[in-house]
């Protein structure tokens, strides 16, 4: 008996890949269990070889277990219905060369039986989303890896999926791109549905998962929570902001005579690589776009979003707070409960995708700074309280 | 229905870009105008029977390999590009996979079919058209090719029963000259063997100035409508080098009641003042203007023909020769498009075998092992022709022959072009017969096994 919101439950799984005569020749996912939760992202993250795309093959039915149980959906993965719901981005965009981007999603879409009309909203949307509207009349074949990737990603968007299994998403595509599969994730969370990231690249992991799973040689060595897993009890870390080098010789000298710890590290906070390739290129596309490759694409598809105008302008906003923080002068001092809070006030209960979703009338721009302020207002005196 | 409709468009593309596919049709677009426009034969008869031949059968063989080929790739390659991987986590169940994919793969082969053999009648009625032939040349083409006559094969004989006499008479020989009974097993296969090749060949042979009759059953009385017979006859012997000019004089066989009413007597009616001259081993057709008049009220009707050899050699007609009587039943057209028919189940099963090898094997595996079972079917189809009466090798190579046929496909029973050439009506048991034999026993099984394999088996695995 699996509770309601179980999605996904892996008992003992095992896969023995054996060659013709039957005899093992690699034992790819070695007993493993896990489960996963409607609403939850969760990575399956492991050096190459450890068996995470064994591990997905065998949640979608194209490979068999050797032992163990897996159930979607509270049913077999070889069940016809259950794959209504799945989206899925294998390793590689196995793809018709001789499909244009656009006939390509549209096929994907007639494989769930949307009509007509459904796919070529859905088409039109998903090709935004990924950047690839320009490109929409082009063949596959003369794709780029990243933009072949973009298309892959769409094609397990276009049925609005409740449980999304994305292969090592990022592999391939520039970090705009990566930006955007990150808030794609981060969107469909807040939608509650659920998704399992698997990925070698832990940084693509850290910002949308709450929970991870860290296979190798087929087992996992480390599972929980990502916030569990990343905070180091036993260090503390300092920020300070505006201190001079004669500040950091006192403060050394006050923390090696009161305090019983061992020789501490001074430095300045860094931004990320990542964080000033992102801005280079935010600043470039302001200026003029020019790339014959995948732009980076505009937001998540409108269908997917299943949030009113409203909540979408807050989460806008909440963007921008973000990025405000991450340009701030090192001496900002940060809140660490608000983007918690913002979170916990956006996150709604999902909306089934066939249910339209009620137009708002969009207010103006003050009225939604004014109405930040006060729930950012509210959440400081909270964390305060 | 839209995910189904969505793949087999889909087959048709990838079909479509397929170089092999191009190269298959270029062939085919110059087999279908070239042979009808360049075929010249030493008379018009010829010029259209050998149009015929050549041109659908090169048809039929140039698509049978694209749809096999085709088959194969379109399943085995989806797998080993892994973009099966893409198509089977979506919620189609993998039988429509299949079933989709055999249906673009027949859809792409019909549609060349249907387009070729359009212009194979096209041009031929075209060359006819024109003035290149001669009014009676004309005239006899439309009697005997360009129509569709139902044929009557003559009663046969119970030759099983005749060799059995024939055994017990020579065993009974042997007993009164005293001799030991035969009880080795291969000399009594020989001698059964010899009495049934006896007992045709009794069956075939025609002594000089005997009358020998066949009958037919099953005619359609009361026609007044002309009525062809049709058969080849050998002189001396059933060689076909020492063939020469004969004769024989045809006739219909009836039965009258005598003057006083009370007897009844047989008599012939000759068809000819004088004896017909033919080339011995080669096919004689004749025309019988109001032949149907010979037909009994019950459908009956009895042929006679007399040995009139300038040698007095014995004649013989072989139990596949007929005499063959034939009867007008509609157009040429009509008998085209069941040729056609034939043609089209021949790829429905050819592009099935190839889906189910595909299917379940890497993409050359399936070819190798498509191109071999329709190779066996011909093998098998060549050594159960083996004459049987002759060696030890036609027996074991008839009775292997026959057995693997069981199983495999014969190919060459699509092809009812020769029929077509010969005027004679493709009839819908003979499609019914050989497409439940062929399709729908022998194929139709292999290809749900692959197919339920293939729904059963592993996508994302190794492949063999
Ligand atoms: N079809 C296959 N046949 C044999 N071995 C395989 C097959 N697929 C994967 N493996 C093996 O299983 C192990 C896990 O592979 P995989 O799950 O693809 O790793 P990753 O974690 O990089 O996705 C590897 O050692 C690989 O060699
Ligand atoms: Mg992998």
């Amino acid at each position: 008996m699996s509770a309601p919101d179980v999605v996904v439950e892996v008992v003992g799984l095992t896969k023995v890949f054996r060659d013709f005569w039957g005899r093992p020749r690699a034992r790819a996912v070695d007993g493993i269990d896990f489960t996963l939760r409607r609403g939850e992202v969760t990575g399956l993250l492991g050096p190459n070889g450890s068996g995470k795309s064994t591990t997905v093959k065998m949640l979608l039915g194209l490979l068999y277990p050797t032992a163990g149980i897996v159930r979607v959906f509270g049913s077999s993965p070889r069940d016809v219905a259950t794959k209504k719901m799945i989206g899925y981005l294998p390793e590689e965009s196995y793809l018709y060369r001789y499909l244009t981007a656009e006939e390509t999603l549209d096929f994907f879409g007639s494989l769930f039986g949307l009509s007509r009309s459904d796919r070529r909203d859905r088409t039109a949307q998903l090709l935004k989303m990924v950047g690839l509207e320009h490109a929409r009349k082009r063949r596959i074949g003369e794709f780029s890896k990243g933009m072949t990737r973009r298309i892959g990603i769409a094609q397990a968007m276009i049925n609005d999926p409740d449980l999304l299994i994305l292969d090592e998403p990022t592999s391939g595509l520039d970090p705009i791109g990566c930006r955007e599969v990150k808030d794609l994730i981060l969107k469909l969370r807040e939608r509650r549905k659920t998704v399992l990231v698997t990925s070698h690249l832990l940084g693509d992991v850290e910002d949308v998962c709450d929970k991870a799973m860290i296979l190798y040689g087929g087992t996992i060595r480390a599972e929980g929570r990502l916030d569990e897993l990343l905070t180091r009890r036993e260090d503390v870390s300092v920020t300070l902001g505006g201190l001079d080098d004669t500040g950091i010789g006192k403060l050394t000298e006050w923390m090696k005579t009161n305090l019983p710890c061992a020789i501490p590290e001074f430095g300045h906070p860094r931004r990320s690589l990542e964080e000033l390739f992102l801005d280079v290129v935010e600043r470039a596309r302001t200026e003029r776009r020019s790339t014959s490759g995948a732009e980076s694409g505009s937001g998540v598809a409108q269908y997917l979003d299943g949030k009113s105008e409203v909540l979408n302008s807050l989460l806008a906003e909440k963007t921008i707070d973000r990025n405000a923080k991450r340009n701030a002068p090192d001496d900002a001092v940060a809140v660490p409960t608000t983007d918690a809070a913002i979170d916990d006030i956006v996150r709604e209960p999902a909306t089934p995708a066939s249910k339209p979703i009620p137009a708002e009338p969009t207010p103006d721009e003050s009225e939604i700074a004014g109405r930040l302020d006060e729930l950012l207002g509210e959440a400081e005196k909270e964390s305060k309280r | 229905m839209r995910a189904f409709s969505a793949i087999v468009l889909l087959t048709i593309r990838s079909a479509v870009r397929s170089r092999t596919l191009q190269a298959l049709t270029l062939l085919l677009a110059a087999w279908a105008v070239l042979i009808p426009y360049t075929v010249t034969g030493s008379d018009v008869m010829e010029f259209a029977r050998m149009t015929l031949l050549y041109s659908l059968s090169g048809i039929t063989a140039i698509l049978g390999m694209a749809a096999l080929w085709l088959g194969c790739l379109a399943l085995s390659s989806d797998i080993e590009d892994k973009r099966a991987h893409m198509v089977a986590t979506k919620p189609v169940p993998r039988i429509a996979i299949f079933c989709a994919k055999w249906a673009g793969v027949f859809t792409v082969a019909l549609t060349l079919l249907i387009v070729s053999t359009a212009a194979v009648y096209a041009t031929m009625m075209y060359r006819i058209s024109r003035d290149e032939f001669s009014e009676t040349d004309k005239a006899r083409l439309r009697d005997e090719v360009l129509v569709s006559r139902k044929s009557f094969y003559p009663r046969r004989a119970d030759y099983a029963r005749r060799a059995e006499e024939i055994m017990r008479e020579s065993a009974n020989k042997r007993i009164a000259r005293g001799l030991p009974e035969e009880n080795d097993l291969n000399a009594t296969i020989r001698t059964r063997r010899q009495a049934l090749s006896k007992a045709m060949s009794e069956d075939s042979a025609m002594d000089f100035q005997r009358v020998r009759l066949w009958f037919y059953d099953g005619l359609e009385p009361d026609t007044k409508g002309s009525m062809f017979i049709r058969t080849r006859v050998f002189a001396n012997s059933l060689s076909r080098e020492t063939q020469q000019q004969t004769r024989i004089l045809l006739g219909f066989a009836m039965v009258r009641k005598s003057e006083d009413g009370k007897s009844e007597q047989a008599y012939i009616i000759p068809l000819s003042d004088v004896p017909e001259q033919l080339t011995g081993g080669a096919v004689f057709e004749r025309k019988i203007p109001n032949g149907g008049m010979a037909v009994t009220s019950d459908g009956r009707l009895a042929l006679a023909v007399i040995n009139c050899d300038p040698n007095k050699e014995t004649l013989y007609i072989q139990p596949g020769d007929g005499p063959i009587v034939m009867i007008p039943a509609g157009g040429f057209l009509r008998n085209y498009l069941r040729a056609t028919l034939c043609m089209a189940v021949a790829l429905l099963t050819l592009s099935g075998l190839g889906c189910a090898f595909g299917a379940v094997l890497s993409t050359p595996t399936a070819i190798f092992m498509a191109v071999s079972y329709v190779l066996l079917g011909c093998l098998a189809t060549f050594v159960s022709s083996q004459d049987f009466y002759e060696n030890d090798f036609g027996v074991v190579g008839h009775h292997v022959g026959n057995g693997v046929l069981k199983v495999v496909i014969d190919l060459s029973e699509f092809d009812q072009t020769e029929r077509l050439a010969r005027g004679e009506l493709i009839e819908w048991k003979t499609i019914g017969d050989l497409s439940g034999r062929n399709f729908a026993l022998r194929a139709l099984p292999l290809v749900a096994l692959c197919a339920l394999l293939y729904r059963r088996r592993e996508l994302a695995g190794d492949v063999q």
